[in-house]
């Protein structure tokens, strides 16, 4: 056998080269090849189904989004659909990816994003709305989707950030939560009915530190804070968060469970299923933060209690709930932090194709018409037309206590504040990532006093704004 | 012997049959690699590319944020390898000379461990941890002792998750090392107690010793495995509270993902490969040797 081979290859460095170079030019196709796949996938991308992209906002949402789809088939004939339920978890990492290499979905479910917008390949919708549309959406609806000026989707609902308390709990202390809907919650208020709250085994107010410190800046809003975002910048870029009513906020939330005893020791350590777990157990009398969603999430734990479906948690337990402005401070005005999300549209990288950039477009305004506001009215938010609130109302229950301060608490929104896009684009994230975040932590737990958390957190934001 | 050439056609099959998984390594391991070493010269956006040079491994390096996640990277290295080894040769130990069904049991419980996902580890982790129903706290609180907030407290969350690894997760170095031990002839040990040396003596003289090879491999496994600690990391503090359980992986992902620095995150990439490169050899170097027994 050896003997064999040896006389069948010849040994000479012509033959040698042969093999080299034809080893080499196998690895060059592969290499070749690779480089081609992403090619196909992307023409196929621009070439195949109109893709959807959306979340599994609640019971029965996909097959509301399938009919949706398909209805919008049969009218635009020559058009297919295909549609993906991502997971909230993979949110970030899946449209990272996607928008990085070029090859977003053609219609995305969502708030507005700025990372998105930078990537230029978002489609501002400013002329596709029509004279119809225009009377129809609500300003606050359409604010939600706008930045620099441009509409960026359509908008499908309005909500808001808010606070929710067990209503049960409440009367049981003879606190009024309807009052407190009417009149607003002032912090000294706030602490009085706090204490009126405690229970045995009761927290009367718990709220999340992590992922984020969201809550800091609301209480920042309610402290006279309004000319900066929740991750402290003002709409010039600079940083706005350098100032006594920011540190008061801090020092009041640390007050709850440190001096007044109103919040578990254990704040520094929550996350937002921490605090959600205490209140729908029944161990707390006030959640922060929630959204008029709750009110959904109600309904499907009484629905499970009923044996008509899965509870969410073990232990969890339906009871009548009240939604409530968050605290603040006596001097200054109530506000609340709203918002919005829609359909937006997408282009590829790349690839010119206005009939499909169009057709995607006839997609997103059809998802967010008049039918589309059943979305909003599953969520207990306010529907984003005006034709959807009178197709709605009725589910909503418009007239209900907790509907009505939904719509109040609306009208006290703060004005949105929007960074340049190349800040708000990259450097914010670093700014809450880098200077408000860790600061935050640390003054929660103690690390860092209020003073010495507010210095380092200007001192970091001026780093990452500065490039320093 | 003169080295064998194959005749075409059989080099044509050769290449045939090694074709899909050279198409897959080019795919996906080869071609990504090479192009994350372009981009971590340049400056990438949607919008287009620039060359920045070295800029991105400057700005790294300049970077504390990143000092500080290869600070925590170190530590979690360090004691993790160290410890598991430690524990790992421990468990080994208890469970050498015992009878077979013993040792097959406790293999497969301490096996069992690697077998359940780091997600599902992680998460469960997460319920001990938890600051109010968490397991942990729920024995503190019983026992009258104080209870931390475990991974929301920074001097207690980089413990909390090397504690993780510690507890689970030596499976495969106590069968690794349970097999060294059997390969020991016994008359070493026999000899050693005629001249009437302690037992241990004859672990740090004979066993210890005999035992390098192993010890070095799951050395070098466990720095390389260390380094790249993310999946805990991700899914029971995201690197927080106050930065001090980002590590190197975590901090790229951190980059690409959240900050959107994909240049930086390459170059920070690659500089982790050449450390754990250089790591590898260096221990390699030193420590490995051939032993005949």
């Amino acid at each position: 056998m050896e003997q064999h081979r040896r006389c069948r290859v010849s040994p000479s460095a012509v033959n040698r080269w042969t093999v080299r170079r034809s080893a080499f030019l196998r690895c060059a196709c592969l290499a070749a090849g690779s480089l081609l796949l992403p090619c196909g996938c992307a023409q196929r991308a621009a070439s195949g189904p109109l893709r959807v992209w959306s979340f599994n906002h609640f019971e029965g949402y996909e097959g509301m989004l399938k009919a949706q789809l398909a209805e919008f088939e049969r009218r635009r004939p020559g058009f297919t659909t295909a549609y993906e339920i991502i997971s909230w978890a993979e949110e970030d990492d899946k449209l990272t990816v996607a928008m990085a290499s070029g090859r977003p979905p053609d219609v995305l479910w969502g708030a507005l994003d700025p990372r998105w917008l930078a990537t230029g390949l978002q489609v501002p919708i400013d002329d596709q709305l029509t004279a119809f549309d225009r009377r129809d959406f609500y300003d606050t609806a359409l604010e939600a989707m706008r930045f620099s000026g441009r509409l960026w989707g359509f908008p499908l609902y309005q909500t808001l950030y808010c606070m929710a308390g067990n209503a049960h709990m409440f009367e049981d202390a003879s606190v009024s939560w309807r009052a407190i809907q009417s009149e607003g919650w002032p912090w000294d208020r706030f602490l009085s009915d706090c204490r009126a709250l405690k229970a045995p085994g009761v927290y009367p107010f718990v709220f999340f530190v992590r992922p984020t410190p969201e809550m800091w800046s609301w209480f920042a809003l309610n402290n006279g804070v309004v000319d900066a975002n929740s991750s402290g910048l003002r709409a010039d870029g600079s940083f706005g968060w350098n100032r006594t009513g920011v540190a008061e906020a801090l020092q009041f939330l640390i007050d709850t469970f440190r001096r007044h005893g109103i919040s578990p020791p254990q704040e520094p350590g929550f996350s937002d299923e921490n605090q959600t777990d205490l209140f729908f157990t029944g161990r707390a009398a006030v959640s922060a933060r929630q959204g008029p969603y709750v009110l959904t999430e109600q309904k499907r734990i009484a629905r499970a209690q009923a044996g008509g479906a899965r509870l969410p948690h073990p232990g969890y337990r339906a009871f009548p709930l009240a939604l409530l402005p968050f605290p603040h401070h006596p001097a200054t005005a109530q506000r609340a932090h709203a918002g919005g999300g829609g359909y937006m549209v997408f282009r590829q990288k790349n690839v010119a194709n206005p009939r499909r950039v169009e057709a995607a477009v006839r997609l997103a305004h059809f998802l967010s018409n008049t039918d589309g506001m059943q979305f909003a009215a599953h969520l207990s938010l306010l529907p984003s037309r005006r034709s959807g609130v009178r197709r709605f109302g009725g589910q909503l229950d418009l007239e209900s206590p907790n509907m009505r301060f939904f719509q109040r608490y609306l009208q006290q929104s703060a004005p949105r504040i929007h960074p340049p896009l190349d800040v708000a684009s990259s450097r914010e994230a670093r700014v809450l990532e880098v200077a408000v975040t860790p600061n935050w932590e640390a003054a929660l737990a103690a690390d860092k006093t209020v003073p010495q958390a507010m210095s380092d957190m200007t001192a970091g934001a001026a780093s990452v704004l500065n490039g320093t | 012997m003169s080295s064998v050439r194959l005749p075409m056609r059989r080099a044509a099959i050769a290449w045939l049959f090694l074709a899909p998984a050279l198409l897959i390594i080019a795919a996906f391991n080869l071609y990504p690699l090479a192009y994350a070493f372009v981009l971590s010269f340049q400056h990438y956006s949607i919008s287009g590319t620039s060359w920045v040079g070295l800029e991105n491994y400057r700005r790294v390096l300049a970077d504390p944020i990143v000092h500080r996640a290869f600070a925590n990277t170190l530590e979690y290295t360090a004691v993790v390898v160290t410890g598991g080894i430690a524990i790992s040769l421990s468990l080994a130990l208890l469970l050498h000379g015992r009878s077979s069904a013993w040792q097959t049991t406790f293999k497969a419980l301490y096996y069992l461990p690697a077998q359940i996902g780091a997600v599902v580890s992680a998460v469960i982790w997460v319920y001990i941890f938890a600051p109010v129903d968490g397991l942990l706290n729920h024995i503190l609180a019983a026992l009258h002792l104080p209870q931390p907030l475990w991974l929301a407290n920074s001097h207690t969350a980089l413990p909390a998750i090397i504690a993780t690894a510690l507890i689970g997760g030596h499976g495969a170095a106590v069968i690794l090392y349970l097999a060294a031990l059997s390969g020991i002839p016994q008359s070493y040990y026999e000899s050693a107690r005629l001249d009437g040396v302690g037992a241990w003596t004859q672990f740090w003289r004979i066993t210890f010793p005999l035992l390098r090879p192993t010890t070095v491999y799951v050395l070098i496994i466990g720095v390389i495995g260390s380094f790249q600690v993310f999946g805990s990391v991700y899914l029971m503090t995201q690197g927080g509270p106050q930065f001090s359980t980002d590590t190197v992986v975590y901090d790229i992902y951190d980059a690409f993902f959240k900050r959107g620095q994909v240049g930086s995150a390459c170059a920070e990439a690659f500089l982790l490969g050449l450390i754990i490169v250089a790591v590898s050899l260096l221990q390699y170097r030193t420590l490995a040797t051939d032993v005949e027994y």
